[in-house]
């Protein structure tokens, strides 16, 4: 056999401390075996793990296809678990900023026109006031809500990974444990 | 302690909300030099507007000279043999920009750009038609394989061979790992032709073996693309190449000068190994296409091995275009009939396209395929920008009941193009076509194949692969290597998600960016 095969095929990550084991445990389930794990040299809450796995693997094309399926759902998985609902929540802080602005510009009115616009000015601040109190509430309402949705979104992506890694296990034959 | 001690002992906390992210190298010199030398184009591009504006308002007949002249160009173009798509795109703009178009029209003629390397290739094809032999066509073969092989050799010299073992490779890292394992045992010469060369694992495991070759006298040449390696190809490794003995050549180098001949790139696939075995497919000798580096997610690519006799015409397209970067004439003799035998009555017909030939080959064989598909008719392409030719022969073959199924990425690798294909996608699926989006996948893969031959090759459904670049490919009827793609095939459709046949009705907005996207489809 030539010497190239011979090789290994290392696989290089940076991963969230606390996380270390259960992706060691996902990657180990694709073949891959860590050989290296060391602090990253900026961020302590960060690790780099370096995995190895022998070149020449049985179902070497299916298990890179498991592979992306595999970090495509962690990526998501940590996305969804830093923010949750990261439209709802870009939605709904620029609409209090609009709120905010009604209030600042209904006050500015008041004091620097009170004469002509005072209260209109009044009259915006509290509409602003009045729309930044609802939307608070239902803010809170939809957030919780989408929060929900999320949270299965991660419990359906966390079954997809373990369905992923038996795929994988059985592949590699069980290499997993 | 002091909280900045305290900070610079234990570091920040990462601002990265991802878990897991996967390490790559970066490389922004390519990025910079492309960008010094659209910057240069830029500039020469201006002053020449100002001295044409300048120009124009000394001279208040010239717009009636230009209005005559761009009618003229608007003829000139109806009666050319471009594409329908081509002529309606440059009927438009010689009509609407009447005072310059012609000006652009006229730089982007062939022969204005190309004619004097048109003429060395055919000084060099001249010189080289001898090794090509004569073209036998055995009377037992399909009628439409025949049909087909007849076309091959009318339009470019395309011998059929038999007596050819291939071997199809699934993923691009099957066919490096045997490309490697007969570099290894290399004992006279490797050519290696490819779009794009990139600094990374697989090149440097090529290089090592290379570089021990050519200590042993082995005589190794490399033909890259003049703009799809010139980012990735970093100088270090051209100059640890050149030390080593390696010849490397590029073709059509980015210059900081505006030409149209910029858009013709050499997109061909060739590895040769002693003239015993030669490769083809769609994967370039880069990371990517084995996997080790993630770009669009998994990277869908594959590879034929041919063994024996047809190992020669795969020789003499390398040489030739040895011949055309070097701009020497180089031995050819020596190079052929170094192949083992095998017995195998299987066509297999390598060939090439590019503006060095009259015809558009790749498409040929392609619309051959289709038209020949009675039964099914399955298609693996990373772009699906087909001109209105292609486009109805595969809707007609779905509306006449024919097993059509086409396979597209589900990661694109450029937005604009995929906004496109995907548009042509959905507008296939409404006849019938079941189109398939690889999940997850960057489809690299250039395949077609029907119930009785099968194309391997570097030549994507788009219009610049059929206009405008040098591409290259097999036709075969080999059942073994039909049996194999159609396995490949099996698998791909498992992986995928399938276009639905009313989409075309869903996405209006996309649509419409499509529809404006169209205009540049001689482009993509």
């Amino acid at each position: 056999m030539n010497a190239v095969f011979s090789q290994f095929d290392n696989f290089y990550v940076t991963v969230k401390s606390d996380r270390v084991k259960e992706v060691c445990k996902m990657y180990a389930s694709l073949g891959w075996k860590l050989i290296e794990n060391s602090p990253h040299s900026r961020y302590f809450n960060e690790r780099n793990l370096t995995f190895s796995r022998p070149h020449v693997v049985e179902h070497r094309d299916e298990l890179h296809l498991l592979q992306v399926y595999l970090d495509g759902a962690i990526d998501k998985i940590g996305k969804l678990q830093s923010n949750p609902c990261p439209v709802t929540t870009a939605l709904m802080v620029s609409v209090g900023l609009a709120c905010l602005f009604l209030i600042v510009c209904g006050a500015l009115l008041s004091v620097f026109w009170q004469s002509t616009y005072f209260i209109t000015g009044i009259v915006y601040s509290s509409l602003g006031g009045a729309l930044l109190i609802l939307h608070g509430v239902l803010f809170i309402k939809i957030y919780a809500r989408e929060k929900t949705k999320s949270q299965l979104k991660i419990l359906e992506l966390s079954d997809r990974l373990n369905s992923i890694c038996e795929m994988g296990a059985r592949l590699t034959g069980g290499a997993d444990e | 302690m002091n909280k900045k001690i305290v900070k610079k002992i234990k570091g920040t906390r990462s601002p990265d909300s991802r878990l897991v992210k996967i390490r790559t190298e970066g490389r922004g010199w390519g990025i910079l030099k492309t960008g010094v030398a659209a910057l240069f184009i830029l500039v020469q591009l201006g002053i020449f507007i100002l001295l044409y504006l300048g120009f124009a308002y000394s001279i208040g007949w010239y717009l009636i000279l230009s209005a005559v002249l761009s009618g003229l160009c608007v003829i000139s173009v109806i009666s050319s043999y471009k594409t329908g798509t081509t002529k309606v795109v440059w009927v438009l703009f010689l009509t609407v920009c009447f005072s310059f178009g012609y000006i652009g029209y006229l730089m982007s003629s062939e022969y204005v750009f190309f004619g004097l390397a048109k003429r060395r290739y055919g000084c060099i094809f001249a010189r080289s038609e001898k090794f090509i032999g004569d073209n036998v066509i055995d009377e037992k073969l399909p009628l439409s394989v025949k049909h087909d092989a007849n076309f091959l050799w009318n339009t470019g010299k395309f011998k059929l061979y038999n007596d050819t073992l291939l071997n199809y490779f699934p993923s691009g890292v099957s066919m490096f790992d045997d490309v490697i394992a007969e570099i290894s045992a290399a004992k006279s010469f490797v050519f290696i032709e490819f779009f794009i060369i990139s600094d990374g694992k697989l090149l440097n495991r090529i290089f090592e073996i290379l570089s021990e070759k050519v200590a042993q006298g082995v005589d190794v040449r490399i033909i890259a693309d003049g703009i799809g390696s010139h980012g990735t190809l970093s100088f270090g490794m051209r100059r640890k190449m050149k030390k080593a003995g390696i010849k490397l050549k590029f073709f059509n180098r980015i210059q900081a000068r505006f030409t149209f001949a910029l858009n013709l790139r050499d997109h061909r696939k060739i590895i040769v190994v002693d003239g015993k075995c030669g490769y083809v497919g769609g994967c370039n000798l880069a990371d990517e296409y084995i996997n080790a580096k993630r770009m669009y997610g998994y990277w869908k690519d594959v590879g034929l091995k041919l063994s024996g006799k047809a190992v020669d015409a795969l020789t003499l397209q390398f040489l030739r275009q040895w011949e055309f970067v070097t701009r020497r004439s180089c031995e050819y003799e020596a190079y052929f009939n170094r192949y083992d035998k095998f017995s195998s009555d299987a066509a297999v017909i390598p060939y090439v396209d590019g503006k060095d030939y009259v015809s558009a080959i790749g498409k040929g064989v392609y619309d051959t395929i289709i038209s020949g598909a009675r039964e099914k008719l399955y298609i693996m392409t990373p772009y699906l920008v087909p001109d209105e030719q292609t486009f109805s022969a595969i809707a007609e073959k779905a509306l006449a009941g024919v097993d059509v199924r086409i396979v597209i990425p589900d990661v694109p690798d450029k937005g604009y193009v995929y906004l496109v294909t995907l548009d042509y996608a959905e507008r296939l699926a409404e006849t019938g076509v079941k189109v398939y989006k690889m999940r997850n996948a960057f489809v690299h893969a250039k395949l077609m194949l029907n119930e009785n031959c099968a194309s391997v090759s570097s030549v994507n459904i788009d219009l610049r692969s059929y206009y405008n670049q040098f591409e290259n490919g097999v036709y075969t009827n080999d059942v073994n290597v039909l049996k194999d793609i159609e396995g490949d095939f099996s698998f791909v459709f498992g992986a995928s998600d399938t276009v639905e046949n009313d989409a075309v009705n869903k996405h209006h907005l996309r649509r419409f960016i499509a529809s404006i996207l169209k205009l540049f489809a001689p482009l993509m």
